[in-house]
């Protein structure tokens, strides 16, 4: 059984022009990525599109990637700022009314449109605990959120000082006031 | 471990309920750092899986192969020409914009300038007051006047 290849014998052979290679990666980490996306945007085809973004411009951008985080946290890095980008472009949108008011935050269409693509029952106990855990955090700052939805994504603590340039101490007590918000929220 | 210990190292592993023996034995001599185990132990169950995985949305959304065709699209426009992508900068542009508007209504006018020559200025006088000068012979006194 062949040994699978590590990250950096992909993003060595993706920065040699090696289109499968960076496949790969994508393969390894895109549903990831995609998945903390999903907890900011609350719209499964938004945090897709952010998520294939910042592939698309990782792969560009390979050339600058360093090596000094792994890759993991890097293409975490791009698809955080995406998101930010984007969502700061909605609001703007949304205060010059060119987009029509969707449900979000309180909960509403995009719940229901979650609910709708689940297969059976068995399914439903982890969605609705998923549910209700997203709109306890529907109460935290935005630093917060990302921290709860990137932990959520097993991301370790150093995984998110990296993905985020922030300490880890830092990422600790921004975890520890979430948690307590969540708490309060869900009691 | 004191309590600020307990609750800091608690706190940051969550989702995951893992708690070390040491935390569990000062819980036990510690009424407060008991109550924040019930209470932490409480959230973790509410953000996890039945087999206490972290309830991440892949474990919570079907696998109706969403991820694999995401791959897949993404796969295929890496061999693509770049895109141009979604027009982020285009609020900056527009606040640019009207920030130069207004620059352009609200910034002070300039005066139209009035260094007109001296010898014109002098002439143009001299010609609103020529009824002062009904008396010839003083016309004829100044220096190149009438003959």
């Amino acid at each position: 059984m062949p040994v699978p290849e590590t990250d950096e014998e992909l993003v060595r052979r993706a920065r040699a022009g090696d289109a499968e290679a960076f496949g790969g990666l994508i393969e390894r980490h895109q549903k990831t990525v995609a998945s903390f996306l999903l907890s900011m945007f609350h719209d499964p085809d938004a945090a897709e599109d952010a998520a294939q973004e910042a592939f698309l411009k990782a792969f560009r951008g390979l050339g600058r990637f360093e090596g000094r985080s792994s890759f993991k946290t890097w293409v975490s890095r791009i698809a955080l700022n995406e998101a930010r980008s984007r969502l700061r472009w909605a609001k703007l949108r949304s205060w010059l009314s060119l987009d029509a008011p969707r449900g979000d935050d309180d909960g509403s269409s995009w719940e229901e449109r979650l609910r709708s693509a689940r297969p059976g029952p068995a399914e439903d106990e982890e969605l609705e605990k998923k549910l209700d855990l997203e709109r306890a955090m529907a109460a935290l700052s935005p630093r917060e959120r990302e921290i709860a939805a990137l932990r959520l994504e097993g991301y370790s603590l150093g995984e998110i000082a990296q993905s985020l340039e922030v300490s880890e101490g830092t990422v600790k007590s921004t975890l520890f006031s979430a948690t307590h918000k969540m708490r309060k929220r869900l009691s | 471990m004191n309590c600020r210990a307990l609750q800091e190292d608690l706190w940051s592993s969550w989702p995951r309920a893992e708690v070390g023996p040491e935390a569990e034995a000062h819980a036990r001599s510690c009424a407060e750092c008991a109550r924040e185990l019930d209470s932490f132990r409480a959230l973790c169950a509410r953000s996890s899986t039945k087999g206490g995985e972290p309830l991440s949305w892949d474990k919570s959304l079907p696998g109706d192969g969403r991820w694999a065709r995401l791959a897949a699209s993404t796969r295929k426009r890496l061999l693509e020409p770049a895109r141009r992508s979604a027009p982020v900068w285009a609020p900056a542009l527009a606040a640019a914009a009207a920030g130069l508007a207004l620059f352009l209504i609200a910034r002070p006018v300039p005066k139209p300038a009035t260094d007109v020559p001296m010898a014109a200025a002098e002439q143009l006088e001299f010609f609103e007051h020529l009824d002062l000068f009904e008396n010839w012979d003083a016309v004829r006194a100044m220096p190149g006047g009438a003959p």
